[in-house]
């Protein structure tokens, strides 16, 4: 007989029963069972201790609510989310509900708009993450973007997002009754608002009408910044199977086609949407849009040709639209992203020059946006020891002026050959852990204990201090400390080579072959890796393991500068990683930076880009947005902007020094990170901003006995000087440098520097024409004493012409000036913009017009324009420049 | 099965187990216990949540065992996992379940598929080909009678 403890009855018994007892109202009940009680006491009996047992499970909740799926918990009018009370729902979005609410702690006035997320963020590294990439987002701060607020979780773990709340019109609608350039203008606003968050690197991804109001008293405000992203991340981290088609975080009517494949978005991708709603504002019609479903939508992105908007908008303002404004849209809506404008500022200064009645650029068609080409740092750089591109690069440049390899100057040059390479994931971990915001330990003290806890927990175990020493001993190389790197690497290798493990050994020899190539030792470095990778065995669980000795071999190139061995075992690397079981993010990324700047190498600046962009994904997606692998990333990214794009550079390079410096803390950047940023300003005119970085550079050089670094950053704040106009400064800062002369640092290189910025000074005094005609002409000289090209003889080239042209020497102005041009369309390529090209265009035009030579002098300067438009923007002083020339 | 594993995830199961190691865990249970013959839907399905009911207790006891300080471990426990008390009354009610599925084993099922395996009494309806209101009734009765034998059981140290 089954009966339950404590009852006298059997189940099968009283089960009838109870189902009574459990039907009846409760005074029905108690009758019930009273007559009950007289015939069968003993089920009664049983049917008043369940009825009571009943009456506490229904107080206790007992079973209520199961551990293993929290109820998400409705959320009411009233309730608290984080710093806010919800008034009323507003909405439901594609994700979950919106509602209105307002600041309830009373410190002040304000409305936003809450935003959940339909699903719950148990994990509290999803959470984490999502709070901290929402903060990142919050820090975006733009008048015409709607502020992020907070994001954050609810007490029962569900997402939200705190919004600034927007009451306004959508922006079709508010166009529908404006004339068109009204309309331009208004969109040019929200053009400018994407370009900003583009430049602290967010991009939207889902740019579309009901995205972009407008306020009542006719500003825009763009809605759901590089939200889509973060809500998107969470419901893929929720949902492996999630696939991106049915991604609700972008809209299929105004997704670009990339996104429709299930690509990874990119800043293009938000000029594609850009587009679209420009169509949508000057037509009213969406030209893509279709009936069908999901498929349908696909084929029309990416197979129908969009009509011009001139055909699809009402007969009116047919005539406005045709031509200007046809090409901008068509050139946004080009179907491969490397077609359309580069990035949203270029679209930007497009429809700019549509309002002032100026030519625009997508006339000329998508060439001029094609990719970046190699590029040295403009004269700063190619300076030899300063390497004042960071990054292996830099070692490379002056590799490359020397002509041979082991010309790599040790010490200070060295310590600043930057490069992260193989942060093992625990390692990252505890050192992302432990570092950012924190301070208190800096990463060599945290290094420094790793090592000092491996020797005492694991001195018993040889095999496994030796690999924990490797990880250190890699983490050591992500920081550029060499030494130690060469140190711990080396006493790994020791006790690997004790031991018959040829996995453990190639751990350890493989980065150590690595520093050995760092320190010039290129056929001992050659011999130990491949030994190494000849040792391992060619199974398949060793793929991990040789993909990372790959990726150590390909980083050789950042020292020979051979870029087709590069290119190739990078290439090798990330294909063992594919057939890998384990996808390893951090592994990934080492592979990838390397094919990365094999492709630049070999200047295929264009593949080089797309493997960037990769990274930069890659990057954020495994949490690896904050580590020094990141920054070096960055770092090198720059470096194929540098000689076109440099307002893109700039932004790279700010990145990589912020990260730098939250990583390692604020003294401890190396000065040419700083330098280089400032360089890169210095270019682009923000003078202001780069002075005091080139003080600073200048100091820590000082410091750490950084001789080049300390001589190029000074040379170039004379420079700065000379360019605002402080001559005396400029004068003084020449005058300390000449003390160093006998430093054995200051080389032919840097002393025709000193020659050109010497000249540059007199020629600014503008007191004795003569003379600084004189003083280029021997920078000149000197330059080419040297041997290398170098962009500072272009400027010095410039130089000389523009100051014979003013002492009337037009032979030696002219012959100058084709000097330069020839010089500098060595350092270009092909049809892209070049700085450099342009400013010797520059000259030239100058010297054919003392010629008597006006046709040719117009071309000259318009060519020029071209250049320096494309590459330092409409408002940079030569580019005004420029453009009076062609005005006269 | 997967449709099963599929509520896990989707539901956020607390237990943070992926879908893919549930399914697998519990199709090696099935698979190894060879002698199951399923000979309709019906028997499978009870089987099937019975197993990841035994799944999931076993997590939570692993779990527990750690909290107690059985070695280093890297602080991923926190706000949103369910309280400790939460865990040992998780695991009690498993215990419990094995005496009431000898007295019923339908109530059984009935906690496995709500409690263990978030099923909605509609979809249990539908499971079971029955009406909501009768899931409902058998959900009160499994209820009551599990309070009845966990109370009945030896008393509890305090959580």
């Amino acid at each position: 007989m089954k009966t339950a403890p404590g009852l006298a009855c059997s189940w099968d018994e009283l089960e009838p029963y109870l189902d009574r007892a459990f039907e009846l109202a409760p005074d029905e009940c108690a009758a019930w069972l009273a007559q009950l009680a007289q015939s069968q006491q003993r089920i009664a009996q049983d049917v008043r201790t369940l009825l009571s047992m009943r009456q506490q499970v229904d107080a206790s909740g007992f079973l209520e609510h199961s551990p293993f799926y929290p109820d998400p918990g409705q959320p009411q009018p009233g309730t608290q989310v984080g710093a806010y009370r919800l008034v009323k729902l507003i909405g439901r979005g594609g994700m979950g509900e919106v509602w209105l609410a307002e600041r309830s702690d009373g410190r002040y006035e304000g409305r936003c708009a809450i935003k959940f997320l339909d699903a719950s963020l148990v994990s509290p590294r999803l959470a984490e993450r999502f709070r901290r990439e929402g903060q990142a987002l919050a820090r975006l701060a733009h008048p015409n973007i709607a502020r992020l607020l907070d994001a954050g979780t609810t007490g029962q773990g569900r997402a939200f997002l705190a919004l600034e709340y927007v009451d306004g019109v959508r922006i079709d609608r508010y166009c529908e009754s404006l004339p068109v350039n009204e309309r331009v203008r208004l969109f040019a606003g929200v053009v400018a608002a994407v370009a900003h968050a583009h430049g602290n690197l967010v991009i939207h991804r889902d740019l579309k009408p009901s995205n972009v109001l407008v306020t009542s008293d006719g500003q825009v405000k763009l809605l759901d910044f590089g939200i889509a992203k973060l809500m998107s991340a969470e419901l893929d981290a929720l949902d492996a199977d999630h696939t991106r088609l049915e991604d609700a975080a972008f809209t299929p009517e105004y997704a670009s086609p990339e996104q429709l494949l299930g690509g990874a978005p990119s800043t293009a991708t938000d000029v594609y949407q850009l587009g679209l709603l420009l169509f949508v504002l000057l037509s009213g019609r969406n030209p893509l849009h279709t009936e069908g479903g999901r498929a349908e939508r696909i084929r029309a992105a990416l197979e129908r040709s969009v009509p011009p908007v001139s055909e699809v908008a009402p007969r009116p303002l047919r005539r406005t639209l045709r031509g200007d404004l046809d090409a901008i849209i068509a050139m946004a809506l080009r179907r491969d992203a490397k077609d359309r404008y580069a990035t949203a500022q270029a679209l930007q200064d497009d429809l700019l020059r549509y309002l002032a009645r100026e030519p625009v650029l997508a006339r000329r068609g998508a060439s001029w946006y094609r990719a970046r080409k190699f590029i040295e740092r403009h004269r700063i750089a190619v300076a030899a020891g300063s390497l004042a591109a960071v990054g292996l690069c830099a070692a490379l440049a002056y590799a490359l002026l020397q002509g041979h390899e082991a010309a790599v100057q040790r010490d200070a040059a060295r310590r600043e050959l930057a490069r992260a390479t193989a942060a093992h994931d625990f390692t990252v971990f505890m050192l992302s852990a432990a570092a950012p915001g924190d301070g208190r330990f800096s990463t060599a003290e945290l290094l420094a204990q790793n090592e000092r806890l491996i020797d005492k927990q694991f001195a018993a175990d040889p095999q496994m201090r030796a690999e924990m020493l490797a990880t250190v001993g890699t983490q050591y190389m992500a920081s550029q400390r060499w030494e130690d790197a060469t140190r711990v690497l080396s006493r790994a290798r020791d006790i690997a080579a004790s031991t018959a493990d040829p996995t453990l050994q190639a751990r350890t020899e493989c980065p150590l072959a690595l520093m050995k190539m760092l320190n010039g030792l290129r056929r001992d470095a050659e011999t130990m890796i491949e030994g190494a990778l000849a040792n391992l065995p060619q199974r398949p669980e060793h793929a991990q393991l040789r993909a990372e000795c790959m990726t150590r071999y390909s980083e050789f190139g950042f020292f020979t500068g051979e870029a087709a061995p590069m290119v190739q075992r990078a290439t090798i690397a990330l294909d063992l990683l594919d057939s890998a079981s384990t996808a390893s993010a951090p592994r990934r990324i080492d592979a990838m930076s390397a094919l990365a700047y094999g492709h630049y190498l070999a200047r295929d600046n264009q593949k080089a880009e797309q493997v960037f962009e990769q990274l930069a994904l890659m990057l954020e997606e495994s949490g690896m947005e904050q580590t020094l692998a990141a920054a070096d990333i960055y770092n090198n990214w720059s470096l194929l902007h540098f000689r076109s794009d440099i307002r893109r550079a700039e932004v790279l390079i700010r990145r990589t020094v912020e990260l730098r410096r939250s990583i390692e803390g604020k003294n401890q950047v190396g000065p040419v990170a700083i330098f280089n940023h400032a360089g890169v300003l210095l270019v682009l005119g923000r003078l202001a901003e780069a002075a005091p970085l080139y003080e600073e550079a200048i100091r820590t050089a000082d410091e750490r006995k950084d001789w080049p670094t300390f001589f190029d950053a000074s040379m170039e704040l004379a420079e700065l000087h000379i360019e605002s106009g402080e001559l005396a400064r400029a004068e003084a800062r020449l005058a300390t440098l000449a003390t160093y002369d006998a430093n054995p640092r200051f080389d032919g290189m840097r002393r025709a520097l000193l020659a050109y910025y010497r000249a540059h000074l007199v020629e600014a005094q503008d007191q004795n024409p003569a003379t600084a005609q004189v003083r280029y002409g021997e920078a000149v000289k000197a330059f080419d004493a040297v041997g290398e090209k170098t962009f500072a003889s272009v400027y010095a080239l410039c130089g000389l012409s523009r100051t014979a042209l003013v002492n009337g020497d037009v032979a030696t102005a002219t012959d100058a000036a084709a000097r330069a041009l020839d010089l500098a369309r060595q350092f270009a390529q092909a049809d892209a913009p070049s700085y450099l090209v342009g400013m010797a265009q520059l000259v030239s035009g100058d010297a054919l017009m003392a010629r008597g030579d006006r046709g040719s002098a117009v071309r000259s300067f318009e060519a020029a324009l071209r250049n320096l438009d494309g590459t330092l923007g409409r408002d940079h002083r030569l580019t005004k420049l420029a453009r009076e020339k062609l005005r006269a | 099965m997967h449709r099963i594993a599929q509520r896990e995830l989707r539901r956020n199961s607390a237990a943070t187990l992926s879908p893919t190691t549930l399914l697998h865990e519990t199709y090696l249970n099935l698979s190894q216990n060879q002698s199951a013959n399923f000979s309709d839907r019906s028997q499978f399905l009870g089987y099937a949540a019975r197993a990841m009911r035994g799944l999931l207790i076993d997590y939570l006891r692993m779990r527990q065992a750690r909290k107690r300080g059985g070695g280093f471990e890297i602080t991923s426990l926190g706000a949103d996992l369910p309280a400790a008390s939460q865990d040992t009354e998780a695991v009690q009610i498993g215990a419990a379940l094995e005496s009431l599925a000898q007295l019923d084993a339908r109530l059984a099922e009935c906690v496995d598929l709500k409690f263990f395996c978030g099923f909605t009494n509609a979809e249990i309806a539908e499971l079971w080909k029955v009406s909501e209101r009768t899931v409902a009734r058998e959900w009160d009765k499994a209820r009551v009678l599990l309070r009845q034998i966990l109370s009945e059981a030896a008393p509890q140290a305090a959580p």
